[in-house]
């Protein structure tokens, strides 16, 4: 069903419920997540495009099945919000970003690396919009790392984390 | 292990030194080395371990399941690991082991959550030990190469050091050929400093052995030359003698080897003792002792011996030696000492001993002891008789002798001594020579069917100085008073008698010095026409002041005793041939004793005044009797020399006692003076006549003329004239006158 639903953009759903799956275990990784966990609450914020709403409500709605509401023990809150109505006064633990333009990305991944939050990109193609992380399911799993941008995020991981993703240039 | 030459014990001790110490070393390494790889391989597993953990945690946080299993492919597919495992959550992800030849290393590390930390499972490696059995077999083909280059290295090192003791080896052999007085040559050997030293120091101790060599040579030719050398082998079989040896028993060198020496023993006494020597040198101890020999030709000699074991190295008794001194002239002069030093009668000691033992007495006890009735027994019975009394009689001596620790003597005649040292008192010594006194006049005599008692009389003394003339002035005291004994110090008047004859030792002194010796004559009858035939010459000494005429038995004991007598018998021979050297053809006699006649320096007086005066044709010589047996050749000597010279013999008071038939005979003598004390009383005594007639019958079967003194009245004379005496002498015919009034 998820496969029919995000049909309705370029999105493969396998990746959507692997990305679901991974991507908040990489905000665990983030060994800066205790001051940006406020009140112990992780937010995920995904951030879409008018025309992705139903993909990043699939995508909320996967992580919430996969986790509830608890992850590493915190409280953990997912929201999603289009570039249209991002709130730049709201700030979460990490922002999941879905296809967009390069305006779109600038404009949050700007908020994100001045916030040192993760940005996770749907396709590592977007990392030339600065996105931090992305992933993708071929004949196994690829997590991919901007290495241009790790610096600018100023965010650190476990080591363990930069051995099993693929470093890309 | 003294087979082995140093050399291979150096090299044995090297090598098993160095074998054991590569040994310790080669196992100690090992098993570090052993240790040390093993960890090392533990540790490159567990480091494997370590990679991987967290890469399978991170996956297993992830989710990412599959890359756990590519992970856990991938690292299995290396060469040394074995195999893998991984579990997490109790579920195994991955598990996969081979078969393994090579031991493998299994170390197992816990996989933790990224997060937490939470141990969530464990990885399981496998870890081949290729690796550390290759490296170990490595060590093992490097270390028998090592080995080999080693013993090469042993054996060049073996060679060496065998180099290094050659000349040692060398040296060796020509040491252990070496025999004294020959000489070594080292040139040959080659020469290190060591080697050299010990080849200085072999040269050194040759030339010591040569030095002792000559030495040992020169003393045995000292011994050779000055002892008797007998060297024996275990049986007492003679292996070598010297040539003094041979000199000394006649035997060759080649006839004394093999001879035993029981063979050489002299009597079966020897024998026994050469048992002796063998046993006591055979028990490791010196045999030292005096032998006699029996010489080849049957003769013997003495020697002073000692036997000695000779022992080798290894204790072992290999020979005997004997070194001998020749003692035979030693022998025979002690026997001669002893021969002279002993009386030949009676076996005891006489009185040169005596005079000898006295010296080493401080305070002697000293006793004369005289048989009183001995000279009238052996005249009766004979000389054997008499020889058998004295040596029955010495019996006695010797029997106390062995209890009371006194010396006993046997002096001229029928006197006997006896000596006792500092630890008798007089008493006792006096009582010991009392019980002598006993003992002997209580034995009793068996003489042909007769038996007899033989009386003694002792006279005793306890100076050092005169022991002899004390002890027969006591002596003579005693005979005369006819005490069993006088002690010399304890009889008053004989001290006075003693000082009386110091007086008269004075006065004839004084006598000689002043010309107051004289000659009286008086003559002697032919008893058929009472012609004067003869003067017997009489001695007489004038007192100081001329007038009064002492006569001799007052003064010749004295005479005698103070040595003064030669020089008063030279007087009466000066006086005696002065006188009748001027009164042609008128005989004369003197009186001569034994003491005069053993008086060389008299005797040669008499010749010499015979020889100038020409008077021996009428000089004859009365020999006072005494009892000198033991004189005898002397006696018959001067008898012989004077008959040879012309002069007559006659034997002076002939029957007073110790008158000696036999000793007649074998004298050529011319007269027998019968002595007064038979004569005085002639014509009424019986004995007198049976005596008497006995001498004259004797005399007359002898040719002996006689003369019968003491002529004192006419019915003497007329008796003597009937049984034919030849001549007479008395006052009855003749009183003794001055000489000088033959003169007038």
């Amino acid at each position: 069903m998820l496969a029919c639903q995000v049909s309705a953009g370029n999105y493969d759903p396998l990746l959507i419920r692997a990305q679901a799956a991974i991507f908040p275990k990489i905000v665990l990784l983030d060994q800066g997540l205790a001051r940006k966990a406020h009140d112990d609450v992780i937010t995920i914020n995904i951030v879409y495009t008018a025309q992705d709403v139903q993909v990043a409500q699939q995508l909320k709605e996967a992580i919430e099945e996969k986790y509830g509401d608890a992850l590493g023990g915190k409280k953990m809150v997912v929201s999603i919000s289009s570039f249209d109505n991002f709130d730049h006064s709201v700030i979460a633990t990490a922002y999941i970003i879905l296809q967009g333009s390069e305006l779109f990305f600038k404009k949050v991944v700007s908020h994100a690396v001045y916030h040192e939050r993760i940005v996770f990109s749907y396709s590592y193609a977007d990392f030339e919009y600065d996105a931090l992380i992305s992933m993708n399911v071929k004949e196994k799993t690829y997590i991919y790392i901007n290495k241009a941008t790790v610096h600018l995020y100023g965010v650190s991981f476990m080591p363990a984390f930069y051995k099993i993703a693929k470093i890309v240039e | 292990m003294r087979k082995f030459s140093l050399s291979f014990k150096i090299s044995f001790s090297f090598i098993v030194i160095s074998m054991a110490t590569l040994s310790l070393f080669y196992v100690s390494f090992y098993h570090l080395f052993e240790r040390k790889m093993l960890k090392v391989e533990e540790e490159k597993a567990m480091l494997m371990a370590q990679t991987i953990e967290p890469l399978i945690a991170m996956n297993h946080f992830l989710g990412l399941h599959d890359e756990i299993r590519q992970l856990a492919e991938k690292t299995a597919e290396h060469e040394q690991i074995s195999g893998l495992s991984i579990e997490i959550d109790q579920q195994i992800i991955w598990s996969q082991f081979h078969e393994d030849g090579d031991e493998s290393i299994r170390v197992t590390y816990a996989i933790s959550n990224p997060l937490s930390a939470e141990n969530i499972g464990v990885i399981g490696i496998a870890y081949t030990k290729s690796n550390l059995n290759k490296a170990l077999r490595d060590i093992h083909s490097e270390i028998i190469y090592y080995l080999g280059v080693l013993a090469l290295v042993f054996i060049m090192f073996v060679s060496f050091i065998r180099y290094l003791f050659s000349p040692f080896e060398k040296i060796a052999k020509k040491v252990k050929n070496y025999v004294p007085g020959s000489i070594i040559d080292f040139s040959s050997i080659r020469v290190e400093s060591e080697v050299n030293s010990i080849i200085a120091a072999f040269k050194s101790m040759l030339a010591n052995i040569r030095e002792y060599t000559v030495l040992l040579e020169r003393y045995k030719k000292s011994v050779d030359e000055s002892a008797i050398v007998v060297r024996m082998d275990l049986d007492g079989y003679i292996t070598y003698v010297n040539d003094e040896f041979c000199r000394l028993s006649g035997y060759s060198l080649e006839e004394a080897l093999g001879i035993s020496v029981f063979v050489i023993c002299q009597s079966e006494v020897d024998e026994h003792q050469c048992a002796d020597i063998l046993q006591t040198v055979r028990s490791r101890k010196i045999w030292k002792g005096n032998l006699q020999n029996t010489c080849k030709n049957g003769g013997s000699y003495y020697v002073r011996a000692t036997v000695v074991p000779i022992i080798d190295e290894q204790d072992n008794i290999i020979e005997f030696i004997s070194i001998q001194q020749d003692i035979t002239q030693v022998i025979k002069q002690q026997e001669k000492i002893i021969r002279q030093t002993m009386d030949p009668v009676t076996g005891l000691y006489n009185r040169i001993k005596l005079e000898e033992d006295i010296v080493s007495v401080k305070r002697p006890k000293f006793a004369i002891i005289s048989l009183d009735d001995y000279n009238v027994i052996r005249d009766y019975y004979g000389n054997e008789s008499g020889r058998k009394i004295l040596k029955e009689i010495a019996q006695i001596f010797l029997s106390i002798a062995s209890i009371e620790n006194i010396s006993v003597y046997k002096l001229a005649g029928r006197e006997f001594a006896v000596l006792g040292n500092e630890s008798f008192d007089m008493d006792i010594f006096h009582g010991i020579c009392r019980t002598l006194l006993k003992k002997i006049n209580d034995y009793i005599i068996h003489l042909d069917d007769s038996t007899l008692h033989i009386g003694a009389t002792a006279g005793l003394t306890s100076n050092k100085e005169h022991f002899l003339s004390y002890a027969g002035l006591a002596l003579r005291h005693a005979q005369e008073t006819r005490h069993l004994t006088i002690i010399y110090e304890e009889a008053e008047n004989l001290v006075q008698r003693f000082e009386n004859n110091l007086n008269w030792t004075k006065k004839l002194n004084s006598a000689l010095k002043d010309g107051r010796m004289i000659l009286y004559v008086q003559p002697i009858f032919n008893a058929k026409d009472l012609k004067i035939e003869k003067y017997e010459c009489l001695l007489r000494m004038l007192d100081e002041d001329g007038k009064n005429v002492i006569l001799p038995y007052l003064f010749l004991d004295i005479a005698v005793a103070s040595r003064l007598y030669h020089q008063i018998t030279e007087q009466v021979i000066t006086i005696s041939f002065d006188a009748f050297s001027r009164i042609p053809d008128v005989n004369f006699s003197i009186n001569l004793s034994l003491e005069d006649i053993l008086h060389r320096a008299t005797t040669q007086f008499l010749k010499d005044k015979l020889d100038k005066t020409g008077l021996a044709s009428r000089f004859m010589i009365e020999i006072v009797e005494t009892e000198g047996i033991e004189n005898f050749k002397e006696v018959a000597e001067f008898v012989t020399d004077m008959k040879a010279r012309g002069c007559k013999i006659a034997i002076d008071d002939f029957g007073s006692g110790y008158s000696n038939f036999a000793y007649l005979m074998q004298l050529d003598i011319d007269y027998i003076k019968i002595d007064g004390s038979l004569i005085k009383a002639i014509d009424n005594d019986i004995n007198s006549q049976i005596i008497t007639s006995t001498i004259l019958d004797f005399s007359q079967q002898l040719k002996i003329a006689t003369v019968a003194e003491f002529v004192h009245s006419q019915p003497v004379l007329e008796y003597v004239q009937k049984i034919g005496i030849d001549y007479v002498q008395g006052f009855h015919l003749g009183a003794p006158v001055p000489i000088e009034s033959l003169l007038d």
